[in-house]
């Protein structure tokens, strides 16, 4: 009976150890949750979602990859949840970039900290573009921008919006007075405001745009891609403005602050190859939205340039009309 | 166009498509019938289900949820005055009290072909329009949406008929509730009191079931006994198909609820909650009895359920032609399009015909099928009308709060139905229009970012409301409803002269309990006005503007409210003005009641929902089902247990086991 008795004491009192040991060796023992801080649907969303199946795939122990959407005040409630999440790397979500970056410059105050997150991987980036409406007859090219004689009344989702904050640098870059029009739901929403003429022009990711430039119902001005996936496009840096260059929205995933690096190179390697992957790829192809693939090391360097510049123009980005 | 039908018939009526269709539909009429729960919560839910489907497949899935949904939720609506969604609120005015007096049948039978024959026409405007989608889109700019909430909100004013008063004041402290939280245009919060909570604003499906079912079932617990007070001999259902008839005898009220359904839902953000409305509000000052309304009219069932399902019809035009959501359903659906690669857009049509037939077919057949599958069930489910009170209350409290929990997995939507539950109440009591209060919700935003942006696009410049033409002639439209009651007065009191009759003074409000209770509700909306007023000037100007603004005027018709309450020689003329009758204001509901039973009522859901915060669901259920039966219903032990067990089995059984929810563990367990 003692013995029994000492046995399961010492069992138990060893049993803390072990899974300790394990936990450094095999990560990861349990299912992993992807938080997706937007509703489902749109590209934040069905980003993740693609590379989950295949990301469960490339990781050990046959652990699965589960998506959970936070929605809610645009993306603030899903960043709050993964800064108090425990950085075990259980819990990562998708972050919006510049999205999540925004708030804190323009001087809001918010419970969760960028710089503190731990970034895994960049899983896409859509460069901006600058469109007119097709039948504005006024407003055919980035020159006539310039030449309006007033400010170029632009649509946007709203004040610390993405678009938004890019206007404020195209203004300070390159010199384009805007007014902004707001409270559009999403960059379709405004986009198709623009065409209908509530305002003159605007600014989203150029892949919102494929489908209205093939219908004719929307005019191409200038691209921040490096290289135009539009036909007869001007890029930026051909007009001048190379810094610009890469502007635009990147879809990264984060771990939470403190996550330790063993931990952040097993799931970075997963999702390199879940990009990679047959399935992914195909999905890529079917809804023309492809990867673009940094790892660790190359997001996170990616990220401190990009935080740089927005820092830069962080002036630019408060100002309202 | 021929050939892209067929492709999408030979896409659907595959023995997988069928059952699809089949599954969707049965999806949509129990997420239709539970308060709380509907077509958005099914979509969302289903999403990850479509991952491994062939898309024509979640075509057919998403179709029949689409179509079945509102018919679901207009049973619930009729049985026991709680609407299964928030459209089907419209439906509870007349369908209720056909129940009541045991024509319950009646009322389902009409409710269902009238969903089926409005859905159906729905898609024939889908099909005749998507030519012609991108026009209509284009036609509705910022002016436009603004004048369109504003028109929307008085038409529905007007159409409580006597409480236009009420109904103005219903609205605009709907309104100051709807402009809770974000701001869209300029990215500033608002009245939240720091609450994480509210940033995106009041959630409307958690407000609408307190307004509607937990109010409702306070109400039935203070009155007590069965839904069908006419006795249970009435109560067989034999009338299904007279039901089904007079969808086709009153084809008018059939066809005019469709248009306007179609109409509405393809204004983006309007929804099915206005169309009904509208469309209910319509037929009533179409009809030469407008008085019969209320009391069990049928065209009262018609027409809210044939503008209900046309408006699924005419969502889907903006969602296709330009990704747009017409409305929440649509919004989460645009994902599974996306999610299946097709873009939707101008290009969508050329790209995928096939699969947009596909859709349009599914919703069709499903519209016919949850109908038939809907009335088949429809004896057994009236037998609801039959239940014990104080066995249903506490059944429906339950189910609907662990519905708005699954909605969010958040628990404060709990406590968000909790509290419209009370504001539902004490708008019951007192005679307040509760649809108003939820047509401002929807529209509050609509409207509020349609004045800024068109501000912004005229430079400031008032006039953009009217050089545009379609906004002046809803601004044109608009004002005639707002003079409807004064002028018919002025026309009544010509008339009278004409006659020769003496002028006479308006009569007196019926006494409720002493004056002095009548000014509960009054004075409680006019804190609430200069609270928000007060609060509102902490802001910035662009952010406080629109809310300053509701704020003044609801002090002014709160004031105007007062007066009317206290019965004075102003007062009566003052509620004469604005009700369009001499005879006073109409009678409060029911017969004063104890205030004792008010509090009893209210203490046993306060309890059940401190029970909830702190144990779950699955602690606080059977023990609230069961005490509320034995204390309250005076039952037997036994009964109780049967009570319990069943609502408890019920949520477990639905929401753990078949959706895969974890329902809310606790403060202490959680």
């Amino acid at each position: 009976m003692s013995t029994m008795r000492t046995l399961a004491i010492v069992a138990l009192a060893t049993l803390p150890l072990g899974l300790a040991g394990q936990g450094q060796a095999a990560f990861p023992e349990k299912d992993i949750t992807i938080i997706i801080p937007f509703s489902p649907g749109g590209g934040m969303d069905t980003t993740p979602r693609a590379i989950m199946g295949p990301m469960s795939k490339y990781l050990p122990n046959n652990v699965k990859v589960i998506p959970k959407n936070v929605p809610g005040a645009g993306g603030r409630r899903g960043y709050n949840e993964l800064m108090r999440a425990a950085p075990d790397g259980y819990t990562i979500s998708v972050i919006n970039f510049p999205g999540a970056a925004i708030p804190s410059l323009t001087g809001e105050k918010v419970t969760y900290d960028i710089n503190k997150f731990v970034w895994i991987a960049r899983l896409s980036n859509s460069a901006y573009l600058i469109a007119s409406a097709g039948k504005n007859d006024a407003i055919k090219s980035f020159e006539d921008l310039k030449k309006l004689g007033r400010p170029v009344k632009m649509t946007h989702t709203g004040y610390g919006s993405t678009s938004y904050s890019a206007a404020g640098i195209v203004r300070d870059a390159m010199g384009i007075e805007s007014t902004p029009l707001t409270g559009y739901k999403s960059s379709q929403e405004y986009i198709v405001g623009m065409i209908r003429g509530d305002g003159d022009a605007t600014i989203a990711p150029v892949e919102s745009f494929y489908k209205f430039v093939q219908s004719g119902d929307v005019k191409p001005l200038v691209t921040f891609e490096a290289k135009s996936t539009l036909p007869g496009v001007p890029t930026v840096r051909s007009l001048g403005y190379a810094e610009l260059e890469g502007l635009g929205v990147d879809r990264i995933l984060a771990a939470p602050p403190g996550t330790p690096d063993n931990v952040r190179r097993i799931l970075s390697d997963a999702i390199m190859k879940a990009m990679q992957d047959p399935e992914a790829q195909a999905w890529a192809q079917k809804v023309r939205r492809p990867f673009d693939p940094m790892d660790t090391d190359e997001v996170t360097a990616y990220l401190s340039k990009s935080i740089a510049l927005y820092t830069k123009y962080k002036s630019s980005l408060l100002k309202r009309e | 166009m021929l050939e892209s039908t067929l492709a999408a018939f030979d896409l659907l009526f595959t023995a997988r498509g069928l059952l699809f269709l089949a599954l969707g539909t049965v999806i949509g009429l129990i997420f239709g019938v539970i308060p709380g729960l509907g077509g958005t919560t099914a979509i969302a839910l289903l999403i990850p289900l479509t991952f491994g489907m062939k898309p024509a497949e979640a075509m057919s899935l998403m179709g029949g949820i689409m179509g079945s949904v509102s018919f679901g939720g207009s049973i619930t609506a009729i049985l026991i005055n709680t609407p299964g969604i928030a459209p089907a609120a419209a439906t509870c005015f007349d369908g209720y009290p056909l129940a009541q007096q045991g024509r319950a049948g009646l009322a389902i039978g009409a409710a269902g072909a009238a969903s089926s024959v409005g859905g159906l026409l729905g898609v024939v405007v889908l099909v005749v329009v998507i030519p012609l989608a991108k026009q209509i889109v284009l036609l509705f700019g910022p002016p436009e949406f603004f004048m369109l909430a504003i028109m929307g909100l008085s038409a529905i004013a007007l159409s409580t008929g006597g409480k236009f008063l009420r109904g103005i004041i219903a609205g605009l402290a709907g309104l100051l509730l709807a402009f809770v939280g974000y701001d869209s245009v300029s990215g500033g919060i608002r009245f939240t009191g720091g609450i994480e909570y509210l940033w995106d604003g009041i959630p409307l499906v958690p407000a609408l079931t307190g307004l509607f079912a937990i109010s409702e079932m306070i109400n039935l617990s203070v009155k007590g006994g069965v839904v069908a007070t006419s006795g249970q001999a009435n109560v067989a259902i034999t009338r299904v198909m007279d039901g089904v008839r007079a969808v086709f005898t009153h084809y008018r009220v059939t066809l005019r609820g469709s248009v306007i359904g179609t109409f509405i839902g393809a204004v983006p953000g309007v929804g099915g909650t206005v169309a009904s409305f509208l469309s209910y509000a319509s037929t009533m000052h179409a009809d030469k009895d407008p008085a019969s309304y209320g009391k069990g009219n049928i065209k009262g069932v018609i027409a809210p359920e044939a503008a209900n399902n046309a408006k699924d019809g005419g969502a889907l035009i903006p969602t296709l032609a330009f990704g747009i959501p017409g409305s929440a359903e649509m919004a989460i659906f645009l994902g599974v399009l996306v999610l299946h690669g097709m873009e939707p857009g101008p290009m969508l049509m050329i790209e995928h015909p096939g699969m947009v037939f596909t859709l349009i077919l599914a919703l069709s057949a499903s519209c016919v099928l949850a109908t038939a599958m809907g009335l088949m069930v429809t004896r057994q489910l009236a037998l609801i009308t039959l239940v014990d009170v104080y066995v249903l209350v506490p059944a429906v409290v339950s189910v609907s709060m662990v519905g708005v929990y699954a909605l969010n997995s958040n628990v404060g939507d709990v406590v968000t139905a909790f509290v419209f539950g009370a504001v539902g109440y004490l708008m019951i009591r007192f005679d307040y229009p509760r649809i108003t209060m939820v047509i401002a919700l929807v529209l509050g935003e609509l409207a509020e970012r349609g004045f800024h942006q068109s501000m912004m696009m005229s430079d400031g410049a008032l006039s953009v409301f009217l050089t545009r033409g379609l906004s002046a002639a809803l601004f044109a439209i608009t004002v005639l409803i707002l003079v409807t009651p004064a002028a018919r007065l002025l026309l009544e009191r010509l008339r009278a002269r004409a006659r020769g009759v003496k002028r006479r003074a308006p009569a007196a409000a019926p006494a409720l309990q002493g004056d002095g209770v009548r000014l509960v509700v009054p004075v409680l909306v006019l804190a609430l006005a200069i609270a928000m007023l007060v609060w509102a000037y902490e802001y910035e100007p662009r952010t406080r503007m629109v809310p300053a603004l509701t704020a003044w005027t609801l002090l002014i018709f709160a004031l105007l409210d007062i007066a009317a309450a206290t019965g004075t020689r102003p007062g009566r003329y003052i509620a004469a003005l604005f009700t369009g009758s001499l005879a006073g204001p109409e009678g409060d509901e029911g017969k004063p009641l104890p205030p004792r039973r008010v509090i009893t009522a209210c203490s046993w859901v306060t309890g059940y929902l401190v029970a909830v915060l702190l144990v779950g669901f699955h602690a606080a259920t059977p023990v609230y089902v069961a005490l509320f039966v034995i204390v309250q219903g005076r039952m037997s032990l036994r009964g109780a247990l049967i009570a319990a067990a069943a609502t408890a089995g019920f949520n477990a059984v639905t929401f753990e086991w078949l959706m895969q929810f974890e329902l809310y563990r606790g403060l202490l367990f959680g």
